[in-house]
């Protein structure tokens, strides 16, 4: 019912791997660097740039839309690197991990030769218009309406926690095209609307580091002409579910705090930690392994036109829950006072320490997640019996 | 899979479902000859010996069966373990049930020279169905440096047992006769003696999870309370996604294991494989069996319910061929001494073989 098989990564993969390691090492020194940690990073619209001359950006666009057609197993070996040497990948994320896929998908050809060449170069950055004050866990429930204007939409609604909106470009929205008639999924639309039009007005949520991630954004008849519809009208709700297994299970689902536990190593390891310690490092690292094999036999799924959803809920259910353990172990070793301003170490648990809450929140709850693969579990043993 | 993994899936399946009754499980102490003829007699018991042609991966398969079939045999004893270690010594598979000692710490077997043969000295600590058993295979020390023996009597045998039943009988051996067919030298080490029982012990535990998981979700949604299927309650749905979570990523670190213990990556990621799958089944099995006993509730505390077949072994599994802390601080101890820098290569190194062609066919847990 579940399918999951090891994989390993072939030759030109590897060569891959190697690449963005020296490049990696080489931007981000082992030791003498405050790693970022995952998907919570800052945005450096000047690192995303110098990804994009590399050739990893957008790396699953092919070739006619200005990409290199590659992988998306080739795309995980770039993301874990730079996951693992903390680097600042915010400001490029959304349009890499979501935008891309969808425009591939469910773009028009205008779209795709607009949006697709950008995403490649870092020319254009994307965030996400989902949540909403009354629409969390249950996105359905969205109020953000669209309604017909002579050759567009016109959109009023308020969408909240949106990540990046601040330096963003495009915002992907999901609204309300029609009423809500017989069932909340139908509908519903995405949109893509231009930062920049008239009736946007984006303030900052601070988080409770103080770090401005989140945003809320006003839309005040912001005017969406026809062709910045994404996919079909009323089709909404498929095509965002459809592609969640590129967002639930990819390496930033586990490998946030990762940063933390090398920190530890290198600057409160060593060994004469004792027994205990041993025994707690070997069962993180044992974790790191047994999820990274899933995680990347997710990405060799999709490679081959599978659609591994649930598969993907479980590892980014599991991941998350495991990056939030990874804090509590480091933090229990160091058996010291946590200081935001101590070392590199101190400076990185820290960090993690105060982010952990937003890792099992981030991209949906765990708990919805947990229902959604309940329900599949319990069909397809229902099928098979 | 490969369609070979497969078809040996298959048939191990089809055996146990055969001949693994309700009656053969209710004594564990004595190995049901019906279902031991049958492995036997399919080559399933020497599958590890050079003529049988099975290789690491096809282990794996077949301990995956025993656990998803609570089967009391020593077929991974025999097979993946005794054969192992007498084909690294060049000796014959003897006739009969044949077991194996599982380098227990406290053990200790000395063989010394006498005329045309040895004689051996020493205990073997809860050594699975070693009184059923013809011969026990265990690894030995010698004047002449490690060597693989079989020992076919004993001195003294204290029986013992699991929570599941299986025999783990202690072997006391003064001044055994051995002959000298029966002793070979071998440069497998007790460490690689647990390792390797340790995944395949692991790949039994993938399989006791794969049916413990199976039963639960059929209870949640076949018992009704409050005039609801168990099913349709969140905290119910949480611990059967806490068991499929925990099933998957044990059938995940068995698999990556039983690739990168085959050899054809370097060292290093070799040692992480069992020993990582064994400290991930381990963690797994407290969540498990506590879930899946929690959704049961009181019927599958009783002898009755089947429920108790998986779960008092993989009880037992956990700590067998060493515990999860056991391999977790193997781990541990090893990524300390390290640099730093090179956890993560290491984490992220290839399992090696050629598991990406077995994309997209038939998986173990597929066709429960």
């Amino acid at each position: 019912m579940i399918d999951f098989q090891p994989s390993s990564l072939l030759p030109h993969e590897e060569e891959l791997r190697v690449e963005v390691r020296e490049f990696v090492a080489e931007s981000f020194p082992f030791g003498r660097y405050l790693p970022q940690l995952g998907i919570n990073a800052e945005a450096s619209p000047e690192f995303s740039r110098r990804l994009g001359e590399r050739g990893w950006l957008g790396m699953v666009i092919p070739e006619e839309y200005g990409g290199p057609g590659r992988t998306a197993v080739e795309r995980f070996v770039v993301v874990e690197e730079l996951l693992v040497a903390g680097a600042p990948i915010s400001a490029h994320w959304v349009g890499d991990r979501q935008t891309a896929p969808g425009l591939l998908s469910y773009g028009s050809e205008e779209q795709k030769r607009r949006f697709l060449p950008a995403i490649v170069k870092g020319a254009y950055f994307f965030c996400l218009g989902l949540s909403e004050p009354e629409s969390g866990s249950d996105l359905a429930s969205v109020r953000t309406r669209a309604t017909r204007t002579d050759g567009g939409w016109l959109v009023n609604g308020l969408k909240t926690w949106t990540s990046g909106a601040h330096y963003a470009d495009f915002m992907v929205a999901l609204v309300r095209t029609s009423p809500l008639g017989d069932g909340k999924h139908a509908g519903l639309s995405q949109l893509i609307i231009d930062m920049r039009a008239t009736g946007i007005a984006t303030s900052p949520i601070r988080s409770l580091n103080g770090f401005h991630h989140f945003n809320e954004v006003l839309l005040e008849n912001v005017f969406v002409p026809d062709e910045m519809v994404l996919g079909e009208v009323g089709a909404g709700w498929h095509q965002i579910t459809s592609e969640l297994a590129y967002e639930r299970s990819g390496p930033d689902r586990f490998l946030t705090t990762f940063p933390v536990l090398q920190y530890f190593l290198a600057f409160r390891g060593g060994t004469g930690l004792g027994p205990d310690a041993e025994r707690q490092i070997g069962r993180l690292v044992a974790r790191y392994w047994v999820l990274r094999n899933l995680s990347l036999s997710v990405a060799r799924s999709l490679d081959s036109g599978q659609v591994p959803a649930v598969e993907a809920a479980l590892v980014k259910d599991v991941g998350t829950v495991f990056e939030q353990e990874v804090v509590d172990v480091l933090r229990e070793l160091t058996e010291a006072e946590q200081d935001p301003d101590g070392d590199l170490y101190d400076q990185t648990l820290a960090e993690a320490t105060i982010t952990a809450p937003t890792f099992t929140l981030r991209g949906g709850t765990n708990e919805v997640l947990r229902t959604v693969a309940a329900k599949y579990l319990l069909r397809t043993a229902k099928g098979s019996s | 899979m490969s369609d070979e993994l497969a078809l040996l899936d298959d048939t191990a399946r089809s055996i146990f479902d055969r001949h693994c009754t309700k009656e053969a499980r209710a004594d564990a102490t004595t190995v049901p000859a019906g279902l031991w003829r049958v492995l036997n007699d399919s080559g399933l018991t020497s599958l590890a010996m050079p003529e049988g042609g099975g290789a690491l991966p096809e282990l794996v398969v077949l301990a995956w069966a025993v656990g998803r079939a609570a089967a009391p045999v020593p077929l991974v004893e025999m097979a993946g373990v005794a054969s192992w270690l007498l084909a690294a010594g060049g000796l014959p598979l003897p006739d009969g049930i044949t077991t194996c000692a599982t380098a227990d710490p406290r053990d200790q077997v000395r063989l010394t020279r006498q005329s045309g043969g040895w004689s051996a000295t020493g205990v073997l600590h809860r050594v699975p169905w070693g009184a059923a058993a013809l011969q026990v295979v265990a690894l030995a020390d010698s004047d002449d440096g490690p060597h693989v023996v079989v020992l076919s009597s004993r001195t003294r045998l204290d029986p013992g047992r699991n929570h599941a039943g299986e025999p783990r009988d202690t072997l006391h051996l003064q001044d055994v006769v051995v002959p000298a067919s029966s002793a070979a030298p071998v440069d497998v080490t007790a460490d690689d003696l647990r390792r390797r029982g340790a995944l395949l012990r692991s790949a039994s535990m993938a399989g006791a999870m794969e049916q413990v998981l199976a039963m639960t979700i059929a209870h949640a949604a076949g018992r009704e309370q409050f005039g609801r299927p168990l099913s349709a309650f969140q905290a119910i749905q949480h611990h059967l996604v806490a068991i499929a979570e925990e099933s998957v990523c044990t059938a995940m670190a068995v698999r990556a294991a039983a690739v990168s213990e085959s050899g054809s990556t370097g060292p290093g990621s070799a040692g992480l494989g069992a020993a990582a799958a064994k400290a991930t089944a381990g963690r797994a099995a407290s969540v498990v069996t506590a879930r899946a006993h929690q959704v049961h509730g009181a019927i599958g505390t009783t002898q009755e319910h089947p429920l108790h077949w998986f779960t008092t072994r993989l009880w037992s599994w956990q700590d067998e061929f060493g515990s999860a802390s056991h391999w977790a601080g193997q781990i541990g101890r090893d990524v300390l001494a390290g640099d730093p820098a090179s956890l993560w290569p290491r984490i992220s190194a290839s399992v090696g073989g050629d598991a990406v062609r077995g994309h997209g066919r038939p998986t173990l847990a597929g066709r429960s």
